[in-house]
């Protein structure tokens, strides 16, 4: 019921066995599945509003913008980077970790720093079958993990705790 | 098996008819079997013995119905019971009236800060929360369908990693295989 601090936990008691445990390559599919979505979202209502915005400016001349695939692609990988790095950096989880109760940690059990988000969120990005190692090794770290260092674990717990190890 | 003394085995007395039978399982089952058969027979005796006797003290013949001791020992019983009845309620008004008064003193004498500032509450609560699982409470009652789902989704996530990991744990050479999980 308590954590070893003694608090309340709110984490419930099913859960709690799992608590701090490197994630398996399931949930970290599920999480990353999201945040493509996610990412698909925020392209598409940026899309949107950059037509809207260009319309508006001048409506006669009004052409869409952003139809062109290797646009969209480098606009949606740009996102993705700035979007992992930003989030894992911040509050140690993106909104897929969020919702499937993970969260990034260095070696330390810290949320990672700016510069090792960005690096993982590259990684992630341009070599995503690189999740694919955390299924197949029982240490469950997928290359990106291997190559910076960090881990993703079951933490159910939704406050940011950026200094305090992992559950 | 005899008992030995400084090594040697001790004989038993000659005067017991039975060397294989233990003078004092003998000797206490007769006198078990005496106080026995005493305590049956008084029982017996008291039970026959009983009626008459509180027909002969109680209820003496040719005696007037009023002055029987039966009938005095029932007038006393009511008496009594009412007795103790008025003393009840009569107990009970006095602590209506006392204990406000020796409350209020009490409470006059003691600084309950001081009582209260030698408590810890903050851990007394979390004793509390602890015992009660106040989150759990929370959580059912505060957005209850949405975190059920989820609660689901991410069980089941989990047990799809087990079962990835058992999956793969049964592809390892069997050497190889220890625990599945490791801390981060």
């Amino acid at each position: 019921m308590t954590s070893p601090e003694g608090a309340p936990s709110a984490v419930p008691r099913e859960a709690r066995a799992y608590q701090g445990l490197r994630a398996g390559m399931v949930t970290r599919s599920i999480a990353a599945t999201v945040d493509a979505v996610v990412v698909l979202v925020v392209i598409t209502v940026g899309l949107l509003a950059v037509n809207a915005f260009a319309f508006v400016l001048d409506p006669r001349g009004f052409r869409v913008v952003g139809t062109s695939q290797a646009v969209l692609v480098e606009a949606a990988l740009a996102t993705a980077v700035v979007y992992l790095a930003g989030t894992w950096a911040m509050v140690g989880r993106s909104y897929g970790c969020h919702v499937m109760g993970l969260r990034v940690v260095d070696r330390r059990g810290r949320s990672p720093g700016l510069a090792t988000a960005l690096l993982r969120a590259v990684l992630c990005v341009f070599f995503p079958v690189g999740l694919v190692w955390c299924g197949v090794v029982r240490s469950r770290k997928s290359v990106q993990d291997l190559l910076l260092r960090t881990s993703v674990v079951y933490d159910w717990v939704p406050e940011h705790r950026p200094r305090g190890a992992v559950a | 098996m005899p008992s030995k003394h400084n090594g040697v085995p001790r004989q038993r007395l000659a005067f017991f008819p039975l060397p294989s039978v233990s003078r004092i399982d003998v000797g206490v089952a007769a006198v078990t079997g005496v106080v026995g058969g005493a305590t049956a027979a008084g029982r017996r005796m008291v039970a026959l013995g009983r009626p008459v006797a509180e027909a002969l003290v109680l209820s003496p013949p040719l005696v007037p119905e009023g002055l029987q001791p039966r009938r005095v020992v029932e007038l006393l019983a009511l008496r009594g019971s009412q007795q103790r009845e008025d003393l009840t309620r009569e107990f009970a008004a006095l602590l209506d009236r006392a204990v406000p008064l020796v409350v209020d003193e009490l409470l006059r004498r003691v600084d309950l800060d001081a009582v209260i500032a030698r408590l810890d509450l903050a851990k007394l609560a979390d004793e509390v929360i602890a015992s009660v699982d106040l989150p759990e409470i929370i959580r059912e009652s505060t957005s209850a369908v949405q975190s059920e789902a989820v609660r689901e989704v991410r069980m089941r996530s989990i047990s799809g990693d087990e079962a990835v990991g058992r999956a793969m744990e049964r592809l390892r050479p069997r050497r190889r295989r220890v625990a599945t999980h490791d801390e981060p």
